[in-house]
């Protein structure tokens, strides 16, 4: 069987095991070849020898004792060192990959594990239609979460299952468009000619991504919040320490997966890696800007950043509205097309009515404002004075109220005229106890003028309360958001109504709306339900009128000016210094801070940062600043690179401009997060 | 003057001394109140009620407070026996009449291009009375040709329907109106016409003298082809004259109205009007629903003329703005008298008095408000509205306004290392780098508040002791470390949200409230103007640290509008700039490191003058070559200049020929130097 040339040129037998997916098995297969064969001839030889009728094209050699790719097919195995001994694995270069989005839900897709995880990284966002891959990675769960995620991996293993969304169908059938049949346009993969890697045709492949309308959905749609349950057992970080740890598992932007010892199938997650979150936009963002939100919301929620109670109000009530405005986009959405068109047609309707014709209505405009016209009941705090309400007629209109003795006397003087615009107002309400109050804090001259105005009913309140809110921003009912401010108030009256109702934790409706799963638990031990319902209604005021987008902007705004935001911890050792010190690294800065206290030591700005290297031998990170500051440390608590690429990665992302297009200066990227090369 | 409330004839009692003085006082008051009730009037299309005096100050009105703030101002001016700046006044007054009669005056000079319009208008002329309606009926009959049908036939039909209802009312309004005895809005609408034309004699008077001012003020509104109408040219030989004419009939309302209608008259035989009537009306009714196509000739040119009426509604309804005159000191305790509309931002009036005031342009051009029954102070951010802030003063206020050069505006700006970095003491910082750190802290998808912290004292509600506190801030408020606690975040206190506060210098108050040190900041809602518990003080230990809370607090509340603030007003800068770099490069490129004097004298009061990235008045001041005498001047030249001439003299100032008016700016320069 062997011709004459084999022998002439010194062959022998090179054993390769084939990961043949059909069969689902390792085979073994021995070549016979000689030192001078290329890669690419290994390849050829190897399926013709095997013989099965199947799409090669994704195949390449790994090897396995090296942790290497074979991927340059010219090279001989000689230039590659590649000699008898070695293991070759003839393995598809796309795997299969389970990835935890930052929205906590699980995808499962085919990543390519033999390009750099930069790349892969890109490849993955095209799919899920999130621009600006560089600014996410691939993290590796931390031992510490996932010791703490067995206990309730046990018991929640199906729903996790359940849960993971397949965006490759190609392992069901083959004739999918995702399946690798794109590439056998021609047999041999096309390479890059600069660094060897196979071209992946990206562009067509990717094209357009596999995210059917409804998986979109999935990733673009915030989820609901979760249960107190859920948030109380997942991992809390407590200390800075425990910060450094989880941010050890970042994979290496520069080489693939395969070679981090990444298996085929195994969860990683995808994670928003550097804080810098260029040109935000409604308009494409769908995606990143939910993903964001999600990822932002987790790290309130998991305390992973800290703020203030009032802060975590903030967010809460934006989660609130988020979630609320979620919900309605669901229906919205199971709606067929024409259904939207009509509901479309009815919201613009109803605008018109609200605003009165708006454009080619001016005389209305001018004349018609609506009013609101009832009995209340109306308490003014004065010293001495027990706690006494007190019936009168009050008009609403325009931004101010006014008050009679009884109706019949509208037409005359008031009593008082309230003018609501530039005022503060709180709610008041108990809906346990039936009341439903309006707290008003004017502001005049001398102090502010404290008013207390109390609704019989709910929709009175609602009402009344929605009128004042948008008084005090200065417009009048005549706004088109007087109707939905009317009708979110309304509906939060029912959460609070809900939370009082002793039948709570059974039904997973109430606790989509239960407060505690807005915040913390750390800060919901602090405050009875009751309590946070009503503080996190108090700052649902402010948000109620924003749509959904802006107001999930809102909350990744409220998170990036937490003090804390976009600093990344790592344990390090100082040059020089005896104790260890953590090491916070932002987009703008470098923070040394001692691991014992938590208080900042020095800083340093990447702005006057002149050079910095690292020595692979003692990996040690030496920084040089301005004015001959100069800093090196060792990192403790993940590898060097990791650190390393930290820094050179914001340092490559402040090098973005709008001006520029949007093609990924890769190269420069691994100029600068790379090191060795 | 029966129309006049009581509140204006209160000031009038008040007044003492001078006869003319008070008559002038008078006369405005008139005025003004005019115009108040004017915008009334066009709030409700219901008769009139008799206004009512409310008892409480909360409930007074906007528009009585701003007429009543107005009147604050000229009393005192008029009480101290300055010369207030009344010609300047009259001027804006009269822009304003202009705005509101607009609509006549450009109606007028169409139909003199368009004569053979004219002769369908018979009808008109009866009921001349209505001013109201005047010129938006006569500019909607102007063109009897169709216009092109690119609007939908259900907007047509739904601005016919109004139209309609509209002139229904204004029918009634009128026939109502007309049995009153009171001077109704539309007399005083005419009235106002009879002024605009005093306005045009004036700005035509100027335009034979300067080639210039013509240019300019011609643009400004008025119709080039009056300049060919006799009678009004016959006006421009006495120039005194108009403006007194104006001033009668402002202090006699029955008078003027009659004055007036001899103007319209004059006005009716150039421009003959056509008003809206009943018919057309009916007529209008009539064509609702049709088709566009169908419709007759009559018909068509009722639809237009109803659009045309709801084109004029809009415009009255932009000219119901509130204006206020306001009185604003200098920083060389002289003061100017102005008008300020309620859409004009801090920017614009400070732009405005820049040019008034011949001071050259600097961005350190401040107002600033203080409130001396509290003893703070404030400089009004760029973007905020003046006559929002004016209107929370008391009507017995002592607050003043003052135009003054604050380096502390835009210090934060000029040396953002100080106060971005959270550092204790000051350096120096490359002006790239100052560059990137403002980018950095101000154009990120969110502003970075600075990390500002420490040990400052607080004083106790109503007493005159003050406690040391850790406070913190953060963009969702200011904190404080409660005791016992250590600096966490979850632990700490609010101590306030900035939504609704602002944040104010205080003055003195070592002896006023036995504060610490005399570097005090307040903070409190813009509506409490006394003694309050709602206003919180701190007192910190030096000026520096004062400053980088004040700046921290104002990026905290105001953010990214902050710095699009400072870039305007560089922008602003850089006119004068380009005439003036031509011989000050050298001047520029050294003042680049004009940093260094303020970091040696470390912050102590007023020092911050890192000037480094502007362009510092002292440099155009101190420029004396021709340049910048030619750019002023021009600059000048191209503004009305008799907005700043006294009230006695107005012919003599405002006849200065061009080459003097550089002279006039030049002389400004070295007194305020």
């Amino acid at each position: 069987m062997l011709s004459s040339s084999d022998f002439a040129s010194a062959s022998w037998e090179l054993v390769v095991r084939v990961d043949h997916e059909i069969e689902k098995q390792l085979k073994d297969i021995t070549l016979r070849v000689s030192g001078d064969l290329h890669i690419g001839g290994v390849m050829l030889k190897l399926v013709e020898q095997m013989n099965i009728a199947q799409d090669w094209s994704d195949f390449a050699l790994w090897w396995e004792q090296k942790r290497c790719w074979l991927l340059k097919t010219h090279w001989t195995l000689d230039k590659c060192g590649v000699q008898a001994d070695a293991n070759l694995l003839f393995t598809p270069q796309h795997k299969m990959l389970r990835l935890r989005l930052p929205n906590a839900k699980t995808v499962r897709l085919r990543v390519s594990f033999s390009a750099v995880v930069f790349k892969a990284v890109a490849d993955i966002c095209k799919v899920l239609n999130i621009r600006r891959p560089e600014e996410l990675s691939l993290l590796k769960p931390s031992g510490d979460y996932s010791k703490k995620k067995k206990k309730k991996d046990k018991n929640n293993k199906e729903p996790v299952i359940e849960d993971v969304l397949n965006l490759d169908s190609s392992s069901t059938s083959s004739g999918s468009p995702v399946s690798p049949g794109l590439y056998s346009k021609t047999m041999t993969p096309t390479y890059d000619p600069i660094n060897g890697m196979p071209a992946l045709s990206t562009m067509t492949w990717f094209g357009d991504s596999p995210l059917t309308e409804q998986n979109c959905n999935v990733l673009a749609f915030s989820q609901p919040p979760p249960s107190p349950d859920v948030l109380a057992d997942m991992f809390q970080p407590r200390s800075l320490v425990d910060k450094a740890k989880m941010n050890a598992g970042w994979l290496d932007s520069s080489r693939s997966l395969m070679e981090q010892n990444i298996q085929e199938d195994e969860q990683l997650l995808l994670r928003f890696k550097y804080y810098t979150f260029f040109d935000l936009n409604p308009k494409y963002d769908a995606v990143r800007i939910n993903q964001l939100y999600e990822q932002a919301r987790w790290a309130v929620l998991l305390e992973e950043i800290d703020c203030t109670e009032e802060e975590m109000l903030i967010f809460a009530a934006l989660q609130y509205h988020i979630s609320k405005l979620s919900q309605c986009a669901d229906i919205q959405d199971f709606a067929t097309k024409s259904e939207v068109d009509e509901v479309e047609a009815a919201l613009s309707s109803l605008e018109v009515t609200l605003e009165g014709g708006k454009a080619d209505n001016t005389l209305e405009d001018i004349t018609d404002i609506p009013k609101l016209a009832d009995y209340l009941k109306l308490f003014r705090p004065k010293k001495l004075m027990l706690k006494a309400f007190k019936q009168y007629w009050f008009v609403f209109k325009d931004t101010s109220i006014a008050y009679f003795k009884n109706k019949e006397l509208e037409q005359g003087e008031p009593i008082e005229k309230l003018n609501i615009r530039g005022c503060e107002i709180a709610p008041d309400v108990n809906v346990a106890g039936r009341k439903f109050g309006i707290k008003l804090l004017i502001p005049v001259a001398d102090g502010m003028n404290e008013v207390y105005l109390r609704c019989d009913h709910e929709d009175q309140y609602a009402r009344w309360m929605a009128a004042c809110i948008l008084a005090s921003k200065g417009k009048t009912m005549a706004d088109s958001s007087y109707q939905p401010e009317v009708i979110s108030i309304l509906s939060f009256l029912k959460m609070k109504n809900r939370n009082s109702s002793p039948l709570v934790a059974s039904s997973m409706e109430s606790m989509d709306m239960n407060p505690e799963c807005l915040v913390s638990p750390r800060c919901a031990k602090k405050h009875k339900s009751k309590q946070l319902a009503a503080r996190i209604l108090e700052a649902h005021h402010n948000v109620a009128q924003m749509p959904l987008v802006e107001a999930k902007l809102q909350f990744i705004q409220a998170w990036q000016s937490l003090p804390e935001f976009g600093l990344t911890y790592y344990l390090v050792r100082f040059k020089g210094s005896k104790k260890d010190d953590i090491l916070g690294v932002s987009y703008n800065r470098l923070i040394r801070i001692d691991a014992v206290t938590g208080i900042p030591v020095t800083t340093w700005r990447f702005s006057n940062m002149k050079q910095w290297n690292v020595n692979w031998e003692i990996r040690q990170v030496a920084i040089e600043f301005d004015q001959n500051v100069s800093i090196a440390f060792t990192c403790l608590s993940a590898d060097c690179k990791i650190v390393h690429e930290y820094i050179g990665g914001y340092i490559f992302l402040s090098t973005r401009s709008k001006d520029q297009n949007e093609t990924l200066d890769e190269d420069l990227f691994h100029k600068l997060t790379g090191g060795q090369d | 003057m029966e129309q006049l409330s009581d509140e204006e004839i209160d000031h009038g009692a008040e007044e003492d001394s001078d006869k003319e003085d008070q008559d002038l006082d008078k006369m405005f008051g008139a005025w003004l109140g005019e115009l108040d009730k004017l915008t009334q009037s066009l709030d409700s299309d219901k008769p009139k009620e008799p206004v009512k005096r409310s008892p409480l100050r909360q409930e007074t009105n906007m528009a009585n407070f701003s007429y009543r703030f107005s009147i604050y101002n000229l009393n005192e001016a008029l009480n101290q026996g300055e010369t207030v700046d009344l010609d300047a006044l009259m001027a804006d007054l009269c822009s304003i009449e202009q705005e509101l009669s607009s609509i006549g005056s450009g109606n007028s000079k169409r139909q003199v291009t368009e004569p053979k319009v004219t002769q369908k208008l018979p009808v008109s002329r009866q009921t001349s009375k209505h001013g109201t309606l005047r010129g938006l009926s006569s500019s909607s009959t102007r063109t009897t040709k169709p216009s092109p049908a690119n609007y939908s036939l259900d907007d047509i039909t739904a601005q016919l329907e109004q139209a309609s209802l509209s002139m229904d009312e204004a029918a009634q309004q009128s026939v109502v109106e007309d049995s009153k005895p009171l001077v109704t809005n539309q007399h005083r609408r005419t009235a106002s016409a009879g002024t605009v034309s005093d306005a045009e004699v004036r700005s035509i008077s100027n335009s034979s003298r300067s080639s210039i001012t013509s240019a300019a003020s011609s643009m400004d509104s008025l119709d080039i082809d009056k300049v060919i109408r006799p009678q009004e040219l016959d006006l421009t030989t006495h120039q005194g004259q108009p403006i007194t004419e104006h001033a009668i009939s402002l202090r006699c309302p029955s008078k003027q109205a009659k004055h007036h209608s001899d103007v319209t008259e004059e006005q009716a035989e150039l421009t003959p009007h056509s008003y809206l009537d009943r018919e057309t009306s009916l007529l209008l009714r009539n064509i609702a629903g049709k088709p566009s196509h169908l419709l007759t000739k009559e018909e068509q040119a009722a639809k237009l003329k109803a659009e045309k009426i709801r084109v004029a509604l809009e415009k009255i309804k932009e000219a119901q703005v509130k204006k206020l005159v306001i009185r604003v000191h200098m920083s060389d305790d002289s003061s100017k008298t102005m008008m300020v509309d309620e859409r004009q931002t801090v920017r614009q009036v400070l732009d405005n008095l820049m040019d008034k005031s011949h001071c050259g342009y600097s961005l350190d051009w401040s107002l600033v408000e203080t409130i001396s029954e509290l003893q703070m102070e404030r400089i009004f951010e760029d973007h905020e509205n003046l006559v929002e802030n004016l209107l929370n003063w008391t009507r017995d206020s002592q607050n003043k306004l003052i135009f003054m050069e604050r380096i502390e505006k835009y210090a934060l700006f000029k040396n953002p290392q100080n106060y971005l970095l959270g550092k204790k003491e000051t350096v120096e910082m490359a002006d790239r780098n100052k560059e990137v750190l403002l980018e950095e802290c101000f154009c990120g998808s969110s502003v970075t508040v600075p990390e500002i912290e420490g040990v400052l004292w607080l004083k106790d509600d109503g007493k005159k002791s003050w406690k040391k506190r850790y406070f913190l801030l953060r963009a969702s408020g200011i904190y404080y470390v409660p005791k016992g606690k250590a600096k966490v975040s979850r632990d700490l206190v609010c101590f306030l949200q900035l939504d609704h506060v602002n944040v104010y210098y205080g003055q003195d108050y070592r002896s006023k409230y036995k504060a610490p040190t005399d570097c005090c900041l307040a903070l409190k809602h813009p509506q409490i103007q006394k003694k309050s518990q709602y206003i919180k003080y701190l007192c910190c230990d030096d000026v520096r640290t004062l400053h980088q809370w004040v700046n921290g607090i104002r990026i905290a509340k105001y953010g990214k509008q902050l710095y699009t603030n400072y870039q305007e007003a560089l922008k602003r800068t850089e006119p004068a700039y380009d005439w003036t770099s031509l011989s000050s490069s050298s001047i520029k490129s050294g003042s680049s490191s004009s940093s260094i004097p303020e970091s040696q004298s470390n912050h102590s009061n007023q020092s911050d003058s890192g000037m480094s990235d502007t362009l510092p008045t002292g440099h155009i001041r101190s420029q004396s070559t021709v340049s910048s005498i030619f750019s002023e001047a021009w600059k000048r030249g191209t503004q009305l200049e008799e907005s700043s001439k006294p009230w006695t003299s107005p012919c003599t100032q405002s006849g200065l020929a061009l080459p003097s008016v550089g002279v006039v700016s030049m002389s400004h320069h070295v007194r305020l130097n």
